[in-house]
């Protein structure tokens, strides 16, 4: 038998990979089979299991070696015992039944009287604990929480947050564990301590009010830290004790987390720490990044958490990539709670879209949608175009929504939406999503002032570029519908931007040609194309150009595609009845948008939609999947992008039967918006959001509660938006706290609260991430609690109407 | 909170070092090394962050001559926090092997897990003192 160095000096000299897997497969034999001899002697089985772990480092199937570790553990011998547990952990895992035997032997070593070897069966507890063996040595782990020895203490302390995840049932003896060991521990001791404390209140939130008598010790001990003369011992990169101190931190962001109280006396220490720790080397770096998360994490005063953000705003202004990478994306949930100080960096953020790192811009993106409002629309949106262009193309299609949904919320004015929409058209055409489009061409459709405007500026833009399939949708669009205006218009501004366009006739059909002829032609054009040309055909006078338009329709009769064939020769054979083609082209029912009219309240009279048949202007909100109740209560309600998705349609719950439906009656009436429809119901599922309805959660007569689930493609996890509104109808609600549990294999994450206290017929919001396998139901137990009129009340809810697998 | 693993790998994508918090199965975790390779060793250090997106969940890692320390977070963890542990091991392996290089961790791999085991339990940081954690690892040697 070969020695360990020596197997590993033969395995890396080896030239190719075929000798490799040549002595690697010798060797794995050799130790086979001398697995089977009895009577090998103890250091030639030590050198043995050695090889082995070699070899499962290597990434060789080793699984045959697992009962011989499980075997040393079994030895009397400290060297035996700690490599039988080193390949326990390697070689095992939590789902073998071999690990009945593990627990046995690891039953016996927690009650060894060598601390080093209870230390190896705490650390091999600790990294393979199965809810099982949870079970079966928590006791043993409860002894050891009083050990006399330090290094024991700490390592049970931190095993036992790992049992109680496990096997949650333990968790009301382990609270009081946990109260004993902070009476008992000291500064060495505490780091384990607060793990486990954490660890408890993150399997259940409702035991964060049993440590809130913590606060006050745990804030003389961080001020402690970082007053006093270094303690060598734990002094890591120029700070006193750092991993304490950001574990505190973490602790406080819990404890203060909706709780005035506490947040009052720990208020004056994190102010010191934010304003003293140094930050010039990165381990200060990383205690002031998490000093600045528990600012913000907990109802501190204005003031400190504007002097947290403004710290993040030199992080942004760094010339570290992992700073400005942890400063944006810890700023993107406080944009909406503290929206001024965060607006002041606005120019650090959007300089951060030109950065070399991916994920560095994918941040900067979400956190500047977060701050478009009617003050910054122009500013930022800017810049969004302007990234737009470069983008990658995996970018395109988010950041053209999300220009779309900020210029349909805050517009300043018409005209500079319509351009903003053709800008961003003409930049990634080929990625807008269907519903960009629908809702650019309803916006045109409900402004006649500048209808002429849109219609010259689409046809010169489309010109110059038609290779970007959106845009050339709208210009065949709009041409189709008001190609007769185009004619007799005079010249707008859009002569200002394409000065040779010259419009005739002639010249609107070249421009058919010429995108049929194109290699950029896709089936949506030409069918487009196909109802724009009969509706043209009743706009222009000239029989030449009827007799053009004839030819290019007649085109697509043997067309391979039956939709395209069948609307050629269906409108091929309309030339022969004039009165029914001239009925049946007639401009398009003026579409109402109830949003848009919200959003440009002081425009919305005059905009007045024509009087259109009821029905087809239903139909048509089917279509766009605008629910109109439901998004005003969103927008009131956020304002934020959320806002944006609803209004887009991609709500799961719109029934499919009713798009099918829409999508017949609008073919009949030949408008053009029944291209949309189906693609657009395919969105439903792709686009970047999927929106659960709002449910309620709780009534009673002071307040109501709703849950609305949002989940982003790509990115696990749900964000649960619940809001709060007051329906007392008489005064203020205060002290509104919601506790939350989920049930098992889930993660959650509770996010401050907007505000605390409601005024009457107001409302506000709190932000809750569940985290698990997807597919996963998710079912809330939630804890509300509030104040009125100085009394206060309690209740428990469980919540589960969210649909299933919405994770 | 607490890490899902550590992985040490060198540039060609062999793996040091793997300790899994989590349970996994044999298979899923050679997954995951072999997908940790390719998204470390394509990052572009001097103009990327030491963060990468991995399976909703997040990678801090660094780059230490030609061995990646990875460890993985949830993404609301501080990852500052732990490129800092990740040093500090890097700085007590290279006390307790004296100028350490991968040949070490070739050579002695069974030492670096006793060394990590000192560091880290249950994914989380148990230990921060470099003294300490070097006593206790030379005197578990002085018992072999």
């Amino acid at each position: 038998m070969t020695s360990l160095k020596a197997f590993i000096k033969s395995v890396r000299s080896c030239k190719t990979i075929a000798d490799e897997r040549n002595v690697v497969q010798k060797e794995a034999a050799a130790i086979r089979s001398s697995f089977r001899e009895s009577s090998l002697d103890p250091h030639a089985r030590r050198e043995t299991i050695l090889k082995l772990l070699y070899l499962f480092t290597l990434g060789e199937r080793t699984h045959f070696g697992q009962i011989e570790c499980v075997k040393l553990l079994a030895s009397s011998k400290f060297t035996d015992k700690r490599l039988g547990y080193l390949g326990t952990m390697l070689l095992l895992d939590e789902n073998q039944e071999v690990l009945t035997l593990v627990t046995n032997s690891i039953n016996n070593d927690l009650n060894s009287a060598n601390p080093y070897v209870v230390s190896l069966a705490l650390s091999t507890l600790g990294n393979i604990a199965s809810q099982e063996m949870a079970r079966d040595l928590f006791q043993d782990i409860v002894k050891l929480l009083s050990s006399p020895v330090n290094n024991i203490r700490k390592k049970a302390t931190i095993c036992a947050m790992r049992i109680v995840a496990k096997a949650p049932e333990l968790e009301e003896d382990f609270v009081e564990y946990s109260k004993k060991l902070f009476a008992e521990s000291d500064s060495d001791a505490l780091l384990a301590t607060i793990t486990f404390a954490i660890g408890l209140c993150q399997n259940n939130p409702a035991l964060v009010p049993q440590y809130y008598y913590l606060v006050p010790r745990l804030v003389s001990e961080l001020k402690s830290l970082g007053s006093t003369g270094f303690n060598l011992e734990y002094e890591v990169g120029g700070i006193n004790n750092p991993f304490l101190q950001i574990k505190i931190l973490q602790f406080l962001a819990i404890l203060g987390s909706n709780n005035p109280e506490t947040t009052e006396q720990m208020n004056d220490t994190l102010a010191q720490i934010a304003t003293n720790t140094e930050s010039s080397r990165s381990m200060g770096e990383t205690v002031l990044y998490e000093c600045v998360r528990t600012i913000l994490a907990v109802a501190a005063d204005s003031g400190l958490r504007t002097v947290g953000i403004n710290i993040f705003g030199k992080f942004l202004a760094s010339k570290e990539h992992n700073s400005r990478y942890v400063a944006l994306n810890a700023m993107a949930p406080v944009a909406e709670i503290e929206p001024n100080a965060v607006q002041r960096h606005r120019n650090t953020i959007l300089a951060c879209l030109q950065d070399p790192d991916v994920s560095i811009r994918r941040s900067a993106l979400e956190l500047s949608y977060n701050l478009i409002n009617e003050q910054t629309v122009r500013v930022i949106v800017r810049e969004l175009l302007a990234h737009l262009e470069v983008c990658d193309k995996e970018f395109k299609a988010g950041i053209s929504t999300q220009i779309c949904s900020a210029a349909d919320r805050f517009a300043p004015d018409r005209k500079w939406h319509i351009d903003t929409m053709i800008r961003v058209l003409s930049l990634s055409g080929n990625y807008t999503p269907e519903e960009v489009l629908a809702g650019f061409l309803v916006l045109v459709a409900n402004s006649p002032d500048l209808q002429l405007y849109t219609a010259q500026k689409l046809f010169g833009a489309t010109k110059a570029d038609i290779s970007q399939e959106a845009l050339v949708i709208a210009a065949i669009w709009v041409i189709g519908e008001f190609g007769d205006k185009m004619i007799v218009g005079t010249k707008t501004e859009a002569f200002e931007t394409y000065p040779d366009m010259i419009i005739n006739e002639d010249t609107l059909i070249d421009l058919y040609s010429t995108v049929l002829d194109s290699q950029y032609t896709s089936a949506a054009i030409e069918k487009y194309t196909l109802t724009s040309l009969i509706k043209l055909s009743v706009r222009l006078n000239s029989p030449s150009s009827t007799e053009r338009i004839r030819r290019l329709i007649q085109r697509f009769s043997k067309a391979l595609d039956v939709d395209i064939q069948e609307r050629s020769v269906e409108y091929s054979n309309l030339f022969g009845h004039n009165d029914v083609r001239r009925s049946a082209a007639a401009p398009m029912p003026v579409p109402e948008i109830k949003v848009l009219e919200r959003v440009l309240k002081s425009s919305a009279n005059k905009l007045k939609a024509k009087p259109v048949t009821k029905s087809n202007a239903d139909l048509l909100l089917d279509l766009m999947g605008d629910e109109p109740s439901q998004v005003a209560s969103t927008v009131s309600a956020t304002g934020g992008p959320t806002a944006g998705a609803d209004l887009l349609g991609m709500n799961d719950s719109e029934p499919s039967a009713s798009t099918t439906d829409a999508n017949k009656n609008i073919q009949d009436i030949l408008g053009l918006f029944g291209d949309a429809s189906g693609p657009s119901a395919v969105a439903n599922v792709s686009g970047p959001y999927s929106v659960t309805s709002e449910e309620e959660g709780y009534v009673d007569e002071n307040l109501r509660m709703t849950l609305e689930g949002q989940r982003e493609d790509g990115v696990p996890g749900l964000t649960v938006l619940v809001r709060f509104y007051n329906v007392s109808g008489s005064g203020e609600l205060n002290d509104i706290s919601l506790a939350a549990a989920v049930s098992k294999g889930l993660k959650i994450q509770v996010l401050p609260i907007a505000s605390t206290s409601i005024g009457n017929g107001a409302s506000t919001v709190q932000k809750l991430k569940v985290t698990g396998p997807s597919g996963m139901n998710v079912k809330f137990r939630l804890k509300l609690g509030y104040t009125m009129n100085g009394s206060s009340k309690e209740s428990q809810i469980t919540f589960a109407k969210f649909p299933a697998g919405i994770l | 909170m607490a890490l899902q693993f550590i992985l040490i790998q060198n540039r060609q994508g062999k793996t040091r070092l793997a300790r899994f918090f989590s349970a996994y199965t044999k298979q899923e975790e050679s997954g995951i090394k072999s997908e940790i390779h390719r998204i470390v060793s394509t990052r572009d250090g001097r103009h990327q962050s030491n963060f990468a997106d991995f399976r909703g969940k997040k990678i801090v890692y660094r780059r230490y001559a030609g061995l990646y320390f990875c460890v993985c977070v949830d993404n609301y963890d501080n990852e500052l926090v732990y490129l800092e542990a990740i040093h500090n091991f890097v700085e007590i392996l290279d006390d307790y092997f004296d100028n350490v290089c991968e040949l070490d961790l070739v050579f002695n791999f069974y030492k670096v897990y006793a060394v990590l085991d000192e560091l880290f339990i249950a994914g989380e940081i148990e230990e921060t003192s470099k003294a300490n954690t070097l006593a206790r690892v030379q005197r578990l040697d002085m018992l072999e």
